[in-house]
Parts: C-alpha cells; structure tokens; sequence
C-alpha cells in the first residue's frame, strides 16, 4: 500500500530533520578533513610581511659565558589578522628569540616555566623540558623528556600539584662547529602540544672558519623557521576580542596536520629581497608535516639553489639542487641567487611527499619580491669548498668500531607500529620510565664510531629519526648513496616509506641520551628509546639525566644568582 | 528473495485478503517486504560490524549497538519468516526511529556518561591532554546507515493499516520538530562548536 501525500510530508519533516541537521554540521564543521576556521577569512598566501624572530638578549655575560632568561609563558599572538589566537612563547615570542652563539664561548639559559597550570582547551599541564637540538650537551642539560621543569599548580604524572612553579638552568658547551641549532619543548608525553603552541626556535652558532668564508652573512643570512597550523572556527569573547584558537588533534594517532603554511610565524608571508645571493637557514618545526621544497620564479622557470650546510653544519662541498624533501626537525642552510630575477618574483612551494594531508594552500610557503637595487655586495660567493674539517664526513666503514669477535659494530632501529603503539625495536618511553630510566638500546663507548641502521618496514608513514648527542654520516640509503642534500652532518634522518638508511655515527662524549621519531605525535606515544654512551675504559658517565641538575622551586629563583 | 517462497510466503505476508486479489499489488508487496528485509539485514550488520570499535571506546555505546544490532537482524528475520503483524511492524518503526533520535542526539551534544578524549589514544593520566566529551563526527559509513534506517522506516510504515499509519507518520513528524528544536537548543548552549 502506498503512503498518502499526507503521510509522506509528514515523514518528510521527519526524515528531513534526521538527514539535514547531521548534515549541516558535515557541511560546516568538526568532521575529519574540514577545516573549522573558515578559510575566506585567512591571509591570502603572499600577502602578509616577513619577519624574523628577535635576537635574545644576554641577560648578562662574563669572560667565557652569555647569560640568557627565559620565561615560557602564555601569549596572545594574531597569526590571523583580526583574531587573537593563545600560543605558548619564550619570552612571549613565537617563534622564541634567536641565540646567537660563538664556537668556544658558553651559553647559559635559565628557563622558567611561567605557563598556566592547565592548557585552557587540552586540558594538560604545560610541563616542560628544554632540548637544545644540534648540541652535544651535557645528558642533565638536554632536555630528557622525563626532567620536566613544572608550572604554578600543574598537576605532575603522579597526580601530586607543583605549588610554586619551577626553571631549570641549562648550560651549552658550544664546542661544537658552526651550525643552526634549534631549541624546543621535549616534556614528555606533551611535546607535540607544546612545540605546536609556540614553543621552539632558533639557536645559530658561528666560527671563524665559517665566518672566513665569503658566504652571504648579516642581513643576506636569513632564518626561515616554517611550521603549520589549524585554526578553530572564531569567535568573539566576553571581552569583545575575535579569538581563532589553535585547533590541535588528538584523534589521528598519525599526526597533525595543520592547512596553514607559516614562516616565522607568519602565514604564506612575503619577502623583500635584493637581486643578489641570500643564505637561507630552513628549519622545518612542524608536528608531523613534511616537506618538498623547490623554487619557481614569475618567468616560469624552476630557480636551482646550493646547499651549503645539513643539521651539524657546513658540508665538505655546496650542493646544487632544484628541490629536495626536508622533515620536523631538519635543518637545511641554502643559498638562493635572485641576481637574474630583479623586479621578479620567486616563490618557494611545496610538493607534499606522500602521507601527508593536503589542503587547499599547502602547496605554498612563501615568496620573495625581488628588488632592483643590491646594496651590499661583499659575502655573496659560494666557494667550490666548504670545509675539509668535518671529521664525520670523512668516516668510512672501516672505522667502524669491532666487537669482542672481531665483526664490525651495527646496530638496527626498527621504527614500527605494533599493539597500537609507535615503538623503536619494540620499544616505548614508558619501559624506560618503568625501568627506573635504566633500560638503554645499547651502550656504545666512548670515541668509537658504530654503524647504526634506521628501517621503515611501512609504507603507510614516514619517519624523522633524531638521535641525541651525535652528528652521524648518512651512508647509504636503501643500498644507494644519499640524496645530494643528505651529504653534510645529519642528526636527524629522514626514514620514508619503507626505506632502511645506513648511517656511521660516532660517539664524543657520554651518557644517556635518547633517540626518537621526531613526528612529535609519535615521539609522546611513545616512539622513543634511549642509548648509553660509556666512558672509553667501559664505566658509566658520572652525569645523569634525570638527577644531576634538577628543575628547581620558582621561589628561589630570585636568590639562585644567575 | 526466490520467486516461490514469495509464493508460498504470500498469505501470511499479506493479512489482508483484499489486498491480495490483485495480482501486480502482491508483487509490489512482496518486494517491499524483500527490500525492507534487505535493509534492515544492512543496517543491522553495520551496527555488528561498529560495535567493538564502539566498546573499546565507550562500553555502553558498544551494547547499545549490540542491542541495535540484534535488533534490526531480529526484524529481518521476522520479516522473512512472514511476520508482518502491525505489532511487529510497529516494533520495526519505533526501534528504528529510537536509533535515529539517539543518533541525531549524539551528533548534536555529547551523550550522558559519554567519555573525553585522550591525546591520540593514550591511557588518561593526571597532566596529559585531555578534551571533554564533544559531539561526535558525521562521516559516510554513519550517514549511510541513517539513510538505510531512514528507508525501512519508509516500507514499515506502507505495511501498515492506513488508519494505524496516519498516527505514526503525525509521530514521527513531532519527532522531526523536536530534532530541529533539540539542534537549535544545542547550538545556542554549546556556543561554539568544536
Ligand atoms: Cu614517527
């Protein structure tokens, strides 16, 4: 029997209503794949000014030391023009200053974490650690994400509240060579949150060899810290104020992914340039995001570039390439010629490598507007020779270090997925929590070289693979030579889809110190393991990570002479 | 649905003995019912199919669809073994339209006793991120099975007497109106949605 007209609109208004109200929500917001912050209302790419972070200033020096604080706190940013959005920033700036360091020269940087006791949307304690990534540091100054320095009220792991707060001096031998060093959030269990709320940024240390060469410097040696990020949908708040917050999320056990491109900050900005060489120092500060980078001018033509410099600094020779891929945690210092493009402009864009999530302009990073008037024409050289100094380049396998049989050295990290976990050789954080922080992957000694293999059995995700203290050679990457890009001193690699990386590694000091995904989502659930470095005669190192300089009360600060 | 069980399924089916003179009309009921059967056999796999992921997340929701579940496959099988009093048609109405209320309402606020969520499927610990529980998501396989019940809904209705029907379809439309009352109710109390 047939439904009678009246029948069927009154269905109607039923069926209707069940359809269309579960609709407009997939229409308008929430769902996987859209994008809450409506994106008619973000900066067109290429239209906002470029900046660069500031450069921090001592809070005293001495003969042998610069002095820094820092207070991690809360800040209103305006990343969207017109809407405030919360992040976490040292000093109040995100990215955090620029440390300016000099081979020889000391570095202390007391950090205070001035953060609220909860994050107002996540609900976690902002607890934090400090990873100066690039530097052989001491293991109690490396940031090990278990010596986390705590908030006013924060509640810690074992549900106790830290009452006045805490900072954490931190002590940066710099005895390494030049390179561009970062520093960023590494407390445990939350590092994502942190690093993607703001707190991270640039560390440079110079040398006289590097300051001899002919290299663009000053004004032409530009930082470009790029990052993405996801806005909530906006709203006004009782004080009138148009707020965008940060959308971060916590369902993909993958990652996150943001659909806005920035750089220091600034979404998709533009920069003025002169038609001259320029040293670009591109760090890739991202959660999960990786990248393939190339340039393209408004002529249409691909603009090739050198790279000069990987993670621990300058590369025996300059590499020219016309793109090459780069991932959280890798630096890539290159050096671009807008000399043939003045009244031009060039763009850098982004050919996403596979298993990331796309949107509508993540295929763009930035643009230079290139000028017609060069006003500086010393330092604009890449010389055919770099350096002949960096000893990790010139490892060969035969240095590798033998066992007690006489077979070289090689240790494997599988980077895998099992039980619902990310895990290193079936390894979490949490068996090293459980073990009192004993439990080490392997102990290698003192000023020996070993060779390390980095597998990635998936073809489902790629991994960042960091490993702590060192600089290591990348050898051979499934069974071939590196990338070109890949031929300098390296401390994080990027291990794709199923690609097993050979790398010679050497070990210069010692201690524990840990080795991870540097997909932060990864890194806190909770692909990260730990290595021990022995002392050359077989002991441990006197320096722990977790007790030999502790996070200490805020009240006392004043007191504790800096 | 072979063409000699509807034969033989035909009396009980239909109930009705002017109904079943003609014969294009026993046709067209017979495949009402085999769609109707067909449809709920969907939907009742689709929830089976969801419910352990759903226990994993929230226990309660892992039984109710267990119950759902059992219960569109338990009309299926009732409507093939000829079962087609109104009592069971009804039964048949109202279980679906219980199913969508409860989806439309857990697409619009978070349910009662719903759980938060943990930072990418971590244990909840003092100090690590952790959001209230939110409306959850509308994807394709849920919409898929919404439009399923939806169309059962449908053909039970057309099996029932017309007299019974007008009350249900009058029903279900207050059902509708309350949807929409609900939605704009939760949207003014959320504010935001996130
Ligand atoms: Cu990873």
């Amino acid at each position: 029997m047939s439904l009678s007209r009246r029948d069927v609109i009154k269905t109607g208004v039923f069926a209707g209503a069940a359809v269309a109200l579960p609709a407009a929500k997939l229409a308008g917001v929430g769902a996987a794949g859209a994008t809450p912050f409506p994106e008619a209302l973000l900066p067109k790419p290429f239209t906002r000014p470029f900046s660069t972070p500031p450069v921090a200033v001592p809070y005293r020096k001495d003969a042998t030391c610069d002095y820094y604080k820092m207070s991690m706190q809360a800040v209103d940013a305006e990343m969207i023009p017109g809407y405030k959005t919360t992040l976490f920033g040292y000093n109040g700036s995100v990215p955090g200053p620029t440390i300016q360091a000099t081979q020889g020269r000391q570095v202390v940087v007391r950090h205070m974490n001035a953060l609220p006791a909860q994050h107002p949307i996540l609900g976690y304690t902002p607890w934090t650690s400090v990873h100066l990534h690039g530097s052989a540091s001491l293991p109690q100054y490396d940031g090990y994400a278990s010596d986390v320095t705590m908030p006013v009220g924060g509640t810690r792991e074992d549900g106790s509240v830290c009452t006045d707060g805490e900072y954490k001096d931190y002590h940066y031998p710099n005895h390494q060579q030049a390179r561009t060093l970062w520093y960023h959030d590494h407390g445990v269990h939350h590092t994502a949150e942190n690093a993607y709320h703001g707190l991270a940024g640039m560390y440079t240390m110079y040398d006289a060899e590097e300051r001899a060469l002919p290299l663009p410097q000053g004004k032409y040696d530009v930082p470009l810290i790029i990052g993405d990020a996801m806005f909530q949908a906006p709203f006004t708040d009782a004080a009138g104020v148009k707020r965008a917050p940060l959308l971060f999320s916590l369902d993909n056990q993958s990652g996150h992914w943001g659909n806005v491109i920035w750089v220091n900050g600034t979404p998709w900005p533009l920069m003025k340039v002169e038609p001259r060489k320029y040293r670009f120092r591109v760090l890739v500060a991202t959660i999960s995001r990786s990248f393939k980078f190339n340039f393209k001018a408004s002529t249409g033509v691909a603009v090739p570039y050198q790279v000069i410099a990987t993670d621990g600094g300058l590369m025996p020779a300059p590499m020219t390439i016309s793109s090459h891929r780069q991932l959280g945690g890798e630096r890539y210092e290159i050096v671009i010629d807008f000399s043939k493009f003045a009244g031009k402009t060039v763009d850098m864009l982004n050919t996403s490598p596979t298993n990331n999530i796309d949107y509508t302009n993540t295929n763009k990073v930035m643009r230079f507007q290139v000028g017609t008037v060069v006003t500086d024409t010393r330092n604009n050289t890449v010389p055919t020779t770099l350096t002949r100094k960096r000893d990790i380049m010139n490892l060969t396998e035969a240095m590798v270090a033998k066992d007690a049989t006489g077979k070289p050295i090689v240790r494997t990290l599988r980077l895998e997925r099992s039980n619902g976990q990310w895990t290193v050789n079936g390894t979490t954080w949490e068996k090293i929590v459980a073990s009192n922080y004993e439990f080490v992957e392997c102990t290698p000694l003192m000023g020996t070289v070993e060779k390390w293999i980095i597998q990635n059995n998936s073809g489902g995700w790629f991994h960042p693979l960091h490993i702590h203290l060192v600089d290591f050679k990348v050898l051979r990457r499934n069974g071939r030579p590196p990338m070109a890009h890949e031929m300098g001193p390296k401390d994080v690699v990027y291990t794709g889809e199923n690609e097993t990386i050979e790398l010679l590694v050497r070990f210069d000091s010692a201690g524990k110190y840990m080795v991870h995904c540097h997909n932060l989502v990864h890194e806190d659930h909770d692909m990260m393991t730990q290595f021990e470095v022995l002392e050359a005669d077989g002991t441990k190192c006197f320096d722990d990570p977790m007790t030999s300089a502790m996070a200490k009360d805020m009240a006392l600060e004043a007191l504790d002479v800096l | 649905m072979s063409s000699d069980l509807t034969a033989v399924a035909f009396p009980g089916r239909a109930g009705n003995a002017t109904e079943v003179a003609a014969t294009p009309k026993v046709a067209t009921r017979t495949n009402t019912v085999d769609i109707a059967i067909l449809m709920a056999a969907a939907a009742g796999l689709a929830h089976a199919f969801s419910t352990p992921t759903h226990w994993r997340w929230w226990q309660a929701s892992g039984v109710f669809f267990a119950v759902i579940a059992v219960a569109q496959l338990g009309l299926a099988a009732a409507l093939f073994f000829h079962r087609t009093s109104t009592k069971v048609v009804l039964a048949g109405v109202w279980s679906n339209v219980l199913v969508v209320s409860v989806y439309v309402a857990s697409r619009l606020v978070a349910l009662p006793g719903q759980p938060g969520m943990t930072a990418h499927g971590a244990p909840k610990a003092p100090g690590r991120s952790f959001l209230p529980a939110a409306p959850e998501g509308v994807g394709a396989f849920d919409m898929f099975s919404l439009v399923v019940e939806l169309g059962l809904i449908v053909l039970l209705l057309t099996l029932l007497p017309s007299r019974t029907r007008s009350k249900v379809t009058s029903a279900l439309m207050y059902c509708g109106i309350a949807f929409c009352a609900f939605a704009v109710w939760s949207v003014m109390s959320n504010g935001a949605i996130r």
